[in-house]
Order: C-alpha cells, then sequence, then structure tokens
C-alpha cells in the first residue's frame, strides 16, 4: 500500500455507493464491507454534529465531508497531510457543482461515468494530481466535445 | 432505435420505482445485459458495460464480463473505449486472469499521442489512468518503457499522469527505477507546476520505502522550498524533507529558516503549516527554539474552537511526545479538556497523549477523570479506557503509584462496571499487584473478600474477558494467602460455594475449587476442620455434578480428600495434616517473564533436528498422464511395526478381524458404544476374500522410465499401488529439458520470484545519474498489430534481450496449451526448494519436477522455447483455475517452515 489515498468513495446518507475508487488492491466482498463500515462512522458521526473531519478507521485516517445528502470519503495513511485531503475533496465537490451548474445527488447517479472522468482529473494512482478547477474543467468539457 | 432494451436511464429509472422488487429487477436486467454485451455490435455491448458498471457499484458483480471488456478497450471509438478503460477501472483486480491482454490496446493508445490528432491526448489519458490502477506485475514490466517516453511529451496533461502512473509500475516492478530515475528527477524542475508536483509526489512516495536513496535531491526539492508558491507541492516537499533530513544532520540545520519562516507567516494554509512543525520535530528534535516554536503554534490549535485543527494539534503532539515527552506534560492542562471533547477522534489523540504526561502527582486525578468518562462511555470506547487506566497505572513498573490500596480499589470499581470488558487485564494486575507488594497483601484479601461476596459480580457481566474474571483472582487471593483472613475463613468458604457460582466460565470455578481445598487446609490447622467439612459437603454437590469436567473432577477429588481426613484424622501413623500442609507450604512468587531464557538447555538436546526424517510433501501436479503412479512405498525393514513384521497380508487380516471381535464382545452392554442396538453391524458384511497381490502380478506401467539405480526400486519389496503421488519419484528427464534452460535459471536475470523479492526499498540508486535511460534499458515497445506465430514469439522471449510483442493481444492468443509455462515454474520449483535450509538440496530435484510438470502433455515443439509464453498470462485462467488450490495449501505448511517441525511430519513418515 503505497499510495497517499487508499480509496475515494461517495456514500449518500442511506448507505448507497454513488463512487467509488481504490487505489489498492480490495476485493469486492471487502468493498462492500467497507462502504457499510464506512457509512456507519460518517453516519454516526454526523448526527452528533460539529465533529472533526477526521476519524480512525482501521489503521488508517478517515478524511471526510459531507455535502448535502452526500459524504465524500477519503481513507489515507495515517502520516499523510490530513488537511491537503481535505482540501482535495472540497477541490473536486467544486468541480462537479460548476460542471452540473448546482450538483445534486441525482446528477451523480445519472452521470456516474462523467464523475469518475471528473475524478481522474483531480487523482491517479491514490495521488493529487491537479488542483486548478479551470483546468479540470476544460479538460472535462474538452473530453465531452470528443463523444458528443 | 433501441436495439437496447434498457438505456442506462431507463435502469436507473427503473431500479428506483422498483424499490419493492429489487432483487427481481436487477436480475431481469442483467440477463438483459449478458445478451447485449455478446452482441456484435460495439455500441451495444459497451452500453451493456456501461449499465453493468453501474450495476458494480450497487455491489453486483461483474467479474464474469472482464472479457468483454477488453474487447471493447480495444476499439477505435473514443466513446466505446472510454467505457471499457472506466470498467476495468473498477472492476479488475490483481487476479483478473484477461489482465495482460489488456497490454496491447493500453500501448497503442498511450503511445497514439505522438500521432494522432486532439482527442488522441485523452485517449492516453484514460489508458494511463487505467494502468495506474491495474497495474500488474507484467504490465510493469511490459509497459515501464512505454511509460517512462511518455516523460518528454510536449503535453504536460500526458506528462502529469505518466509520472505518476511510474509509482505503481515501480512498486510493482522495480527494477523499473534506476534506469528512469535521472528522467524522473529532471521532471522535479519542470516548468509546469502541475507536473513537477506529481514528481514531488513519486519521489516522496518513493523516499518512504528507503529515503537514503534520495538525499542526492535535497539541493532540487530546497529550490522548490524556497521559491515555489504552491502550497500542494510544497506540503509534499516539506513531507519529503522531513523522511531525508534526518539522515544527514547538515541538511537538516539548513532546513531551520525555510521552515520557521513558514510557520510564523503561513497562518492561512494549515496544512502547510502542520506539516512543517511535523518535519521540524522529526529533523530538529534537539533545537529547543525550534521545537518550542512549533509546540506554541500547537498550543494554539488545539486551544481552537474548530475541532479539525485540535484534532491536528494533538496528532502533532503526539509526534513531539516521541522526541520531547517534557514539552508535551506543560501543555496538560489543554488536552485534559480534550478529554472531555465530543469527538471520539480527539478524545483518542489525547488519551494517546497522557501516557507522556502522568507523574506521581496528578495520576490519581487523570485517572479519576478516566473514571468519570467510563461511566457515560459506549463499550468499544469502554474497553479503550479500561485498557488506558491499567496501562497508565503499571507504566514503569509502577513507579507513579503511591498507594497501591488506591489501585487495588481503583481495580474493584472497574469490576462494577456493567459489561465492561478487559477482565483478563484486571485480573492481571489483581493478582499481580498481590503477589509482589507484600505490604498490601492483608488490604487485599480484605478487599477479595468483598468481591467474592458480591452477589452482582458472579452473577452479571458474564462473557469471555468479562469483568468476572477478575474473581478468578479474588478466589485465588483469598485462598492463597488464607493466613490473613484473621476469622473471616468460614465466611469465605461459603462465598467460594455459593450456588451462583456454578454459572461462572469453568476456568473460574475450578479455581474456586483449588482454594477451598487451600482454605480447608487452612482451618484444619487451626483446629477448625469440623466446621470446614460441614460448610463444604452442604454446598459441594453443586460441583460434583458439574458439566465442565475440570470442574467435577477438582470437585470429586475435594470430596475424596475431605473422606479420607475424616477417616485418617485420628490414626496417630499417619501425619496427614502435614502431608495436606505440604500442597501449599511453598510461598509462590512473580516470575520474570526473562526467567525462562535463563534456564540451560540440557546437553545432548537439540531442539531443531528431525525426530523423524519427513515424508516428501504431496505434489498434486506430479500426477503423471495416467492419473496414478507407482508408489515407492517403503516398508519398514528394521523392525518398526514389530507386531507387523514377520506377517504376512493374510495374517495380518486375520488379525486384524480378530481385534475387531475382541473389541466388539467388550463393547456389547456398553450404552456409549455406538452402533450397538441394531445399528451398523459389521457382521452384515461378508468378509471379502483378500488375495495376497504380488509385484509380478502387475506389468509395470507405461511411460516411466523407472530408474534401475534406484535402491528402493532394487529392493524386492511388495509395492502398493495408491494413487497419492510421491514427491520422492525420480524420473530421469535429462534429454527432456528445453534447451537452455539452465542458463536461463543461473544467468541472474530476474524471474518474476527475484522481482517480487527485490522490493523497492532494496533497489539500489547510487547509479542512477550513470544509467541513461536506453533501449536497452527496457525491452523495446514492439508496434505492430500482427499477430505473430506462436513459435516466434516463443523465440524471441527465449533470448529476452529481444523484442516483446504483442504479449497476448488478441482473443487468438487465448487457451493456447499450458505447457508453456514448464520454463518458469521449473523456476520457481528451484527458487522455493531453496528456501528450507536443511533440505537445500532439494532444490534441484523440485526444478526438474516443475519443467516436468510443465511439460507434461504438452505438444513436444514447443518446447524449444522455454520462456516462451511466460509473460502471456492470457493463458493462465484455464490452469490456474485448476491448480490454485492445491498450491494455496501449499504455501501453507512452507511457510511454517522454519518453525520446529518433529511432530507433524514425524507422524507423516509413517505414511499410511
Amino acid at each position: 500500500k503505497g499510495t497517499m489515498i487508499h480509496f475515494l468513495l461517495v456514500i449518500n446518507k442511506t448507505g448507497f455507493l454513488r463512487c467509488g475508487r481504490w487505489f489498492v488492491p480490495i476485493t469486492d466482498q471487502e468493498k462492500r464491507d467497507i462502504v457499510v463500515e464506512l457509512h456507519r462512522i460518517v453516519f454516526t458521526r454526523d448526527i452528533v454534529g460539529n465533529l472533526s473531519n477526521f476519524a480512525e478507521y482501521r489503521n488508517e485516517t478517515l478524511v471526510y465531508k459531507r455535502f448535502a445528502s452526500l459524504f465524500f470519503c477519503a481513507c489515507i495513511e495515517k502520516q499523510d497531510n490530513i488537511f491537503s485531503t481535505l482540501e482535495s475533496l472540497q477541490v473536486l465537490v467544486d468541480v462537479l457543482d460548476t460542471y452540473f451548474n448546482g450538483v445534486c445527488e441525482l446528477d451523480l447517479i445519472v452521470n456516474f461515468f462523467r464523475v469518475y472522468m471528473i475524478l481522474d482529473e483531480i487523482f491517479l494512482a491514490g495521488e493529487i494530481m491537479e488542483t486548478d478547477k479551470k483546468k479540470i474543467l476544460q479538460r472535462v468539457l474538452e473530453t465531452d466535445k470528443l463523444v458528443e | 432505435m433501441s436495439m437496447f432494451k434498457k438505456s442506462l436511464t431507463d435502469l436507473i429509472r427503473g431500479l428506483r420505482s422498483a424499490s419493492e422488487s429489487e432483487s427481481a429487477y436487477i436480475s431481469g436486467a442483467m440477463k438483459e445485459i449478458k445478451d447485449e454485451i455478446k452482441s456484435k455490435d460495439f455500441d451495444v455491448k459497451s452500453m451493456a458495460i456501461k449499465k453493468l458498471i453501474y450495476l458494480h457499484m450497487l455491489g453486483y458483480d461483474m467479474s464474469w464480463a472482464d472479457f468483454n471488456i477488453v474487447e471493447v478497450m480495444s476499439q477505435s471509438k473514443f466513446t466505446n473505449k472510454r467505457i471499457a478503460y472506466l470498467a476495468a477501472n473498477q472492476s479488475f483486480t490483481q487476479e483478473t486472469d484477461v489482465i495482460t491482454l489488456t497490454t496491447n490496446a493500453i500501448r497503442k493508445d498511450i503511445l497514439g499521442t505522438n500521432t494522432r490528432g486532439k482527442g488522441a491526448i485523452y485517449e492516453a489519458g484514460n489508458a494511463i489512468n487505467c494502468l495506474a490502477n491495474i497495474c500488474t506485475l507484467e504490465l510493469s514490466r511490459d509497459l515501464a518503457g512505454t511509460v517512462v517516453s511518455l516523460l518528454t511529451s510536449t503535453r504536460p496533461y500526458i506528462r502529469k499522469r505518466a509520472i505518476l502512473c511510474l509509482f505503481p509500475i515501480y512498486e510493482k516492478y522495480p527494477p523499473a527505477l534506476p534506469p528512469s530515475f535521472s528522467k524522473l528527477r529532471e521532471k522535479l524542475s519542470d516548468p509546469d507546476p502541475s507536473v513537477a508536483s506529481a514528481a514531488v509526489n513519486v519521489v516522496l512516495e518513493l523516499a518512504r520505502t528507503n529515503p537514503k536513496n534520495y538525499l542526492t535531491l535535497a539541493p532540487t526539492l530546497f529550490n522548490i522550498l524556497t521559491n515555489s508558491t504552491n502550497n500542494w507541492m510544497l506540503i509534499k516537499v516539506v513531507k519529503i524533507f522531513g523522511l531525508i533530513a534526518p539522515l544527514e544532520p547538515r541538511l537538516a540545520a539548513r532546513l531551520v529558516d525555510p521552515l520557521c519562516g513558514f510557520i510564523n507567516t503561513h497562518n492561512n494554509a494549515m496544512s502547510l503549516l502542520y506539516e512543517c512543525i511535523k518535519t521540524c520535530i522529526a529533523c530538529l528534535p534537539n533545537n529547543r527554539s525550534v521545537i518550542r516554536l512549533c509546540l506554541t503554534k500547537l498550543r494554539t490549535f488545539i486551544d481552537h474552537p474548530d475541532c479539525n485543527l485540535k484534532y491536528l494539534g494533538l496528532l502533532a503532539m503526539a509526534e513531539v511526545m516521541k522526541v520531547q515527552p517534557k514539552g508535551v506534560a506543560e501543555h496538560r492542562d489543554l488536552i485534559l479538556n480534550c478529554l472531555d471533547d465530543e469527538d471520539i477522534s480527539i478524545r483518542l489523540r489525547a488519551l494517546e497523549l497522557l501516557s507522556g504526561m502522568v507523574s506521581k502527582h496528578n495520576l490519581a486525578f487523570i485517572i479519576g477523570k478516566l473514571k468519570d468518562h467510563i461511566a457515560i462511555a459506549d463499550s468499544s470506547y469502554q474497553a479503550i479506557l479500561i485498557e488506558k487506566i491499567v496501562k497508565l497505572c503499571s507504566l514503569e513498573k509502577y513507579s507513579y503509584i503511591s498507594d497501591f490500596g488506591w489501585y487495588i480499589n481503583t481495580l474493584i470499581d472497574l469490576t462494577k462496571i456493567p459489561g465492561a470488558k478487559n477482565g483478563c487485564l484486571v485480573r492481571h494486575q489483581l493478582l499481580e499487584i498481590s503477589i509482589r507488594v507484600k505490604s498490601i497483601r492483608p488490604f487485599s484479601v480484605n478487599q477479595m473478600m468483598y468481591l467474592i461476596a458480591d452477589p452482582n459480580l458472579r452473577s452479571e457481566n458474564i462473557q469471555e474477558d468479562g469483568m468476572c474474571e477478575a474473581l478468578y483472582a479474588a478466589a485465588w487471593i483469598v485462598g492463597e494467602y488464607s493466613n490473613l483472613l484473621e476469622g473471616m475463613e468460614l465466611k469465605a468458604l461459603e462465598s467460594l460455594l455459593n450456588e451462583d457460582v456454578v454459572s461462572l466460565p469453568s476456568h473460574i470455578q475450578a479455581t474456586y475449587l483449588q482454594n477451598v481445598l487451600k482454605l480447608f487446609i487452612h482451618l484444619a490447622e487451626n483446629d477448625r476442620a469440623d466446621e470446614a467439612i460441614t460448610v463444604i459437603e452442604e454446598n459441594l454437590s453443586n460441583f460434583t455434578s458439574s458439566i465442565h469436567l475440570e470442574v467435577q473432577e477438582r470437585a470429586c477429588f475435594l470430596v475424596v480428600i475431605l473422606e479420607i481426613y475424616k477417616e485418617e484424622i485420628d490414626n496417630p501413623d499417619t501425619n496427614l495434616l502435614a502431608e495436606l500442609k505440604e500442597i501449599v507450604s511453598e510461598e509462590i512468587k512473580a516470575v520474570s517473564p526473562n526467567a525462562p531464557k535463563k534456564v540451560r538447555l540440557p546437553e545432548g538436546l537439540d531442539i531443531d533436528s528431525w525426530i523423524n526424517e519427513p515424508m516428501p510433501e504431496d505434489d498434486p501436479d506430479m500426477y503423471n498422464e495416467n492419473g496414478f503412479e507407482w508408489e515407492p512405498q517403503e516398508y519398514p525393514t528394521n523392525g518398526d511395526y514389530p507386531d507387523n513384521q514377520n506377517l504376512s497380508p493374510m495374517e495380518i487380516h486375520e488379525r486384524n478381524r480378530k481385534i475387531e471381535e475382541i473389541k466388539k464382545a467388550r463393547s456389547l452392554g456398553n450404552d456409549y458404544i455406538l452402533g450397538n442396538g441394531g445399528g451398523f453391524n459389521s457382521e452384515d458384511i461378508p468378509t471379502i476374500p483378500l488375495e495376497q497381490i504380488m509385484e509380478t502380478n502387475f506389468d509395470s506401467p507405461p511411460n516411466m522410465n523407472r530408474n534401475p539405480n534406484n535402491p528402493r526400486n532394487q529392493r524386492g519389496m511388495p509395492r502398493r499401488m495408491i494413487n497419492r503421488p510421491t514427491a520422492e519419484l525420480e524420473i530421469d528427464l535429462s534429454d527432456e529439458m528445453p534447451d537452455g534452460w539452465e542458463d536461463m535459471n543461473s544467468s541472474g536475470e530476474e524471474s518474476e520470484e527475484d522481482v517480487v523479492k527485490n522490493s523497492l526499498a532494496n533497489v539500489d540508486l547510487s547509479n542512477a545519474d550513470a544509467d541513461a535511460l536506453s533501449t536497452s534499458a527496457y525491452p523495446i515497445p514492439l508496434r505492430t498489430t500482427t499477430q505473430q506465430t506462436r513459435s516466434n514469439r516463443g523465440g524471441q522471449r527465449g533470448n529476452r534481450g529481444g523484442q516483446r510483442g504483442n504479449r497476448g493481444g488478441q482473443r487468438g492468443n487465448r487457451g493456447q496449451p499450458r505447457g508453456n509455462r514448464g520454463a518458469p515454474r521449473g523456476n520457481r520449483g528451484q527458487l522455493r526448494g531453496n528456501l528450507g535450509q536443511p533440505r537445500g538440496n532439494r532444490g534441484a530435484p523440485r526444478g526438474n519436477r516443475g519443467q516436468l510438470r510443465g511439460n507434461l502433455g504438452q505438444p513436444r515443439g514447443n518446447r524449444g522455447a522455454p520462456r516462451g509464453n511466460r509473460g502471456a498470462r492470457g493463458n493462465r485462467g484455464q490452469p490456474r483455475g485448476n491448480r490454485g488450490q492445491p498450491r494455496g495449501h501449499r504455501g501453507a505448511p512452507r511457510g511454517n517452515r522454519g518453525q520446529p517441525r518433529g511432530q507433524p511430519r514425524g507422524n507423516r513418515g509413517r505414511g499410511n
């Protein structure tokens, strides 16, 4: 497990996975377990309210943030920078928001492959690749033109 | 237009409305997808895959479509290709067998940037992305050169991707690192900020595995540190310095200025500030003024109302604690406040810091605080707190405890927490304190009396590792130190024999009974045996019929002792009391955990030697074409089986029959023997006449070159035909080896195993500059799309330095005979054989065997090309399926090899 981000998930309030990118090899069964566990952690923390955006998960650190009904979660190595991870989640959400012009959960569901595309513009191999929102958007829009 | 039964939107909409019968809806949709995916129209196919990705996200399996994904991947249409790449990202794992088939498509798309139009860079971007996600050893080895060649691309969009993709490649295939390292280093000063940032990222990940290798990058990185304004990159650079600077004090000293500069000015970018503080602590632990600066900053963090900053501050504080525990102690007040925080993440961090700040004066206060928390904590946090309390109190060999009476009471308080876990910990502490601290024993015994008399404790919280475990300690202490009971002995006896006790776990009940005996002896000494006997006999019936064997046995033992006592006590010839006293007279002392090490090994005892020479391991791959083998069964020749030694098989059979009869006669009338009343009766089966089998009755099996020199073959022993294959079998295969196979094993070229063994940390980069990137450093990517013939490929591969084309590109390559894997398998055998020290010499036969295995059932013609299909893992699917299982099993015993093994192996030696 060499990468910074082990996996990046978008889970909704009821525990459905809306987008998930795994940067470390994990079996499908483990993936399902992780989604359930993660949802339990972030959901209960969210109910308490006014807590930090970090939690310990297994031997790693979970960085998450809730946007409307969706939790954006990234699981990173303990020694990695939790704040910059949090900021990168913010970048992702900002780009999604601009791209969909006010993003909502349904956008993510119907256009899930576009979400992955945007995600791949920001993260690669578990590292933060690009943080310039303008550049990211421009690339995504260009790709859209190719697809028609 | 719809050739699809459902579009993606239909599927999503349908799924949302069909919330009641979701599974039925999905199985219907899956069926349609399975049809569509077989379609010849790639648009239909890719749409089916797209739907499948969506279902996969909901938790449904899509691994069955792996091959279809590869098919679509090699399409030229970007829309379809992109879907296939996404699908591969989502569903391919390291075990996906078709993964090598993607090599060509990925290579083609990556290299397309140089030739084709504008859309090509997005194809390449997708391909690199996919490679980074699905990277396996084979893919890394084959595509490393291609990816490195992209580092010089004119487009930053491609460069940054290629750079980031290098890390997973290095991870899987470390030999790719040295030749490309100088290129990577150049990219640190790339004009495009995101490209440079990507390079910094990769260097950081690499430096984690072996920081020493990257000290040479310090000047470049220092330049970035002082000039860049990109916080994302600065964070990583500071992180790298945190790894490499501790190795080089001069470098650490130079970092003081820039790092302190950041700490003093960058108030807004907390992530960078945090990273600087962390690096300062790691690199400059002895620079007081810097540490002081960090601590002041951290104090503002922890004091901040924002809980994220609080968390961050505590996290960094833990780093400080490693180097300057005193520094943390100054901020005790703040950290203790964090114990009350709502957020468990923050509380846990604060707990971690506590061990750095306890002292003789504040221990009681801190523990009191933790005890308050236990009352309101949930069960998992409760367990953590109990553990922490015990850990804090036992710190530095209990040197922070000024009053052990207080500690015992604290432990007793812990036992009263309803439903709490960690009972074993408390039990251990109670025993330890009572045994080690003599002065506290009277108090301890007194307190334990209350514990065993407590009706709550023995009826509630009965669970594994629950607080009932404390009763174990209490009973033992009361029994062992019964001389300190001062007239409460009878009361203690009554508590120990209370009827509630039977609901406790058996090991606790057993301890209770043992200590009843101790109490009895103590009372007998003081001429109060009669009272004791009355109490014990009144209550013991609860235990003599216990369902726990251990308890029952001890109770019955106790009954007998009491009876003997009653009979013999007046007999002047025996001194029964003195003998009983003998049982408990010796004082039990604490034993150091290191004590066993000081026991000298008796002369002549060799723990590592075999008791019996091990039997060769079973090797399921060793079946010959006929599915069985003649096993050279070794019958004992030297009286190993004295009874059987001189008997003919007929006589043995006869004897066994007699034994059976005797057994049956014995079992008659015994209710506990199954099969007596009308069940299985061996008499119902007519005796099968046994014929003596002589070796001469059989022809020798076909295709077996039995080596006449093998002593086993000369021994005139009867042989049994069984289908358990043996690994000892010696087959002369000298003329069946492919040409050059020996060279290949010894030429120092890395086999797959070597590569895996050479982890990234072991890569030596000291000569990286000298290794310019040249074509010889990587296999040249072959850019033909036409398929080569098999023999051709094999030939090239055999040369290995040569070109490596088209590995498993298209379908045609699939399902080729598996025989080709012979050579690599052989290698593997070789390696494995060498693993076990005591039998190093097994290496060679193993290697042979691998070779044999691979070659079996393979048409001769292919054999000249040993390495042949190595990479063409497309072939793998088939053989793997069958072989995976036995292999997996094999792994386990092998892993254990280093352990003492006399026992299990010895048994095996007997064979059957």
